[in-house]
């Protein structure tokens, strides 16, 4: 009697937990994903991932608000495609007394430094005005430079980033690699179009990620540590290596949420 | 890349979560579990062996040099202490940039008690509130004063374990490294002013973290017996010497709730739930995510409890099993956070040798980066899928030894029914959670 209950019992079990975890398994496959495989666009950033990774520990809090100022600084971004692959990149800065990083110094208001972002990811923090950019891929880049505190915080105004931004192509330079993925997401009115997508990508692959938002924000990836200012209504793209396996989350930072959730496996 | 983080982590910290577990490898080991499970159950154990496997092995008297070294770990636990502490407020204002977050969340929290569970009950050693309530109690000159009853029942310590899953998995802001000063100042104070009222022996009571990480300290194969010597036993019989009473269960379901809730907000249903909801907004869905998961743990283990009351005539049900409860919680800990351990706890090492973010490098780590791949997501996944299951195969092999211990062979028997219910749920739920 005991022993048979025990059967039923250990069937019932069995198929509870044979059923659950299929049925999950299943739900786990992302279904509605909007991805366009444009490889015979040439208009796409690309940047090794691999250079970058180590250039983020400096990068220590938040922002500074010099809304109150009457001249806060600025800083603008000028640029030329000298070279195969290379770019001469021009600061002009006012308002603002540029210091070396080295020795690290307390946070003095008008002095600072600049960090340099070359499609989203940070390549340099500088006190020159003017830097040299190699080894680009052919196609179109994107460049920003955001003036930094002597403690690496940005400078804000109107809670923005004081910032400039330029796009320069490259004419003659290694072929960029061909996207394996493309993603896009669109947020407006607050939320993700068609909701929130998680996107299956294969370890090694070439991943571009095209961010369209209805408001200006910044759009980061967690990890990789890529990160892209977006302006409202104008597409901004990504493209990286997924070299490190896992599920990573892509946020706005100004409106706090996540809108995509990266796997790579 | 000067950013502002602290909006962004529902989790405390981290971006990152695991890959999901192939279906079938789930399906496998839950069966598997089950299969063991029964197997043991019935047909080889039928007198009880943990309490007989209690007294352990003699390794050390732990005379001098013992005490010297847990002097020196003492202090330099609360020396870090106070630099995690005043880092809160001085260093960047800034989750990933602050040492305080990653310390809280993925070296105390996780740490602590996994660490506990390996090398046992260290934690009551080296505690900063340990030491600081020691202190307080050496200086003492209150008069005794009856003890509140909220205080010596030992509820107390249901609140920081409360408040802290909370702060972690539901407010918006909890991972501000702000807000985690204020929280533990506040803890500290309410802490040692308990002890300058009541007395250390009493006000420990309420050091909920404490009381969590010793009785999760019972499993490990290490203990101090009543002399203080240290003894090796076989790992996890030492949960049948626990005394295991109301509030002490409520804590352990409390953490378990908070582990299972921390999975299911990583779940794409969940993600679809939150997507746009930021701020007072996020905090409100998460709070009532977190209260649901928790009394779905909860309520399973209570009406377990008592169906098995009546099966077995014993009022006692649920305090003589709730041991189970704790090789459980450290399979959910293990499976949702050992990867979270290993790879964003990396980031310790590299703060501690800058902590207030002044570009300092002591250690000569600082400019140190996170090794993304030092652990495969194979490894991962097969980590998750034996703790959760070891977790509840451990957890239905010391009910079955207690049931064996106390009633007759066919009540034992009818006794374990509710508890392998709890142990389906749990189990389940876990799987899901880490395959979803």
């Amino acid at each position: 009697m005991v022993e048979a209950t025990k059967k039923i019992f250990c069937a019932l079990i069995m198929a509870v937990l044979i059923s659950c975890s299929s049925s999950t398994g299943e739900g786990a496959s992302p279904t509605s994903m909007a991805m366009d495989h444009n490889d015979s666009h040439d208009s796409h950033d690309s940047h090794d991932s691999h250079d970058s990774h180590d250039s983020h520990d400096h990068d220590h809090g938040n922002n500074l608000d010099v809304s109150q100022l009457a001249d806060p600084p600025t800083v603008s971004i000028s640029g030329t495609a000298t070279e195969t692959g290379e770019v001469n990149l021009n600061f002009a800065v006012e308002d603002l007394e540029l210091v070396p990083i080295n020795p690290p110094s307390e946070h003095e208001l008008g002095q600072g430094h600049l960090h340099l972002y070359v499609d989203g990811v940070s390549v340099a923090m500088l006190h020159e005005s003017s830097y040299v950019i190699t080894d680009l891929t052919k196609g179109q880049h994107n460049f920003r430079v955001a003036i930094s505190t002597n403690d690496h915080r940005e400078y804000h105004v109107d809670g923005k980033t004081i910032s400039d931004s330029i796009s320069i192509e490259i004419k003659e330079g290694e072929e960029a690699p061909e996207v394996d993925k493309g993603i896009t997401v669109e947020v407006k009115n607050g939320t993700v179009v068609d909701g929130l997508q998680r996107v299956t990508v294969d370890v090694g692959e070439q991943v571009s990620v095209t961010l369209l938002s209805d408001e200006d924000d910044m759009f980061h990836l967690h990890v990789y540590d890529l990160e892209v200012s977006l302006t409202a209504g104008q597409p901004e793209t990504l493209q990286f290596q997924a070299d490190i396996p896992g599920v990573f989350e892509g946020e706005l930072h100004e409106a706090g949420y996540q809108i995509l959730a990266l796997e790579v496996s | 890349m000067a950013l502002i983080f602290n909006s962004l982590f529902a989790h405390g910290v981290g971006g990152r979560s695991d890959l999901p577990i192939s279906e079938w490898i789930a399906a496998w080991s839950g069966a598997m579990a089950l299969l063991l499970s029964f197997a043991a159950l019935g047909l080889l154990w039928h007198q009880p062996r943990f309490p007989k496997l209690l007294s352990g092995h003699l390794i050390s008297k732990l005379a001098k040099t013992g005490q010297v070294i847990a002097a020196i770990a003492r202090l330099v636990v609360l020396a870090l202490f106070f630099v995690v502490l005043t880092a809160c407020f001085i260093g960047p204002d800034n989750t990933v940039a602050n040492i305080a977050p990653t310390t809280v969340f993925i070296i105390f929290w996780v740490g602590v008690a996994i660490f506990s569970a390996i090398f046992g009950p260290f934690w009551k050693t080296v505690s900063p509130w340990e030491t600081l309530g020691k202190l307080v109690d050496k200086n003492r000159t209150a008069a005794t004063r009856p003890v509140p009853k909220w205080l010596a029942s030992g509820w107390a310590a249901l609140i920081p374990i409360t408040i802290f899953h909370w702060l972690e998995l539901a407010y918006h802001d909890g991972s501000s490294p702000r807000i985690l000063g204020w929280s533990i100042l506040v803890y500290t104070a309410s802490l040692l002013a308990a002890a300058w009222r009541w007395g250390w022996d009493e006000a420990r009571k309420a050091e909920g973290f404490g009381v969590l990480f010793q009785l999760i300290a019972a499993i490990s194969p290490l203990f101090r017996d009543e002399k203080n010597q240290l003894k090796v036993r076989f790992p996890f019989v030492g949960i049948s010497a626990l005394k295991m009473s109301g509030p002490l269960i409520a804590i352990v379901l409390a953490a378990l709730g908070g582990t299972a809730f921390d999975g299911v907000s990583r779940t794409g249903w969940w993600l679809d739930l939150t997507v746009g909801k930021s701020d007072w907004g996020l905090t409100v869905v998460n709070t009532l995510g977190l209260v649901w998961v928790a009394l779905i743990i909860g309520v399973a283990y209570h009406q377990a409890s008592r169906i098995g009351s009546r099966l077995t005539s014993d009022q006692n049900f649920a305090l003589i099993f709730g041991g189970s409860l704790i090789p459980i919680l450290i399979g959910y800990d293990v499976a949702h956070y050992f990867s979270l351990l290993i790879l964003e706890g990396q980031a310790f090492k590299i703060l501690l040798s800058d902590p207030y973010g002044q570009g300092w490098n002591i250690f000569g780590t600082a400019d140190h980066a996170i090794n993304w791949t030092v652990v495969s997501t194979t490894v991962i996944g097969w980590v998750q899928i034996g703790s959760i299951v070891s977790g509840h195969l451990l957890g239905v092999l010391f009910a079955h030894d207690r049931s064996v211990e106390l009633w007759s062979k066919r009540t034992a028997l009818q006794s374990q029914y509710p508890m392998l219910m709890v142990m389906v749920i749990y189990t389940v739920m876990g799987l899901v959670l880490m395959t979803g």
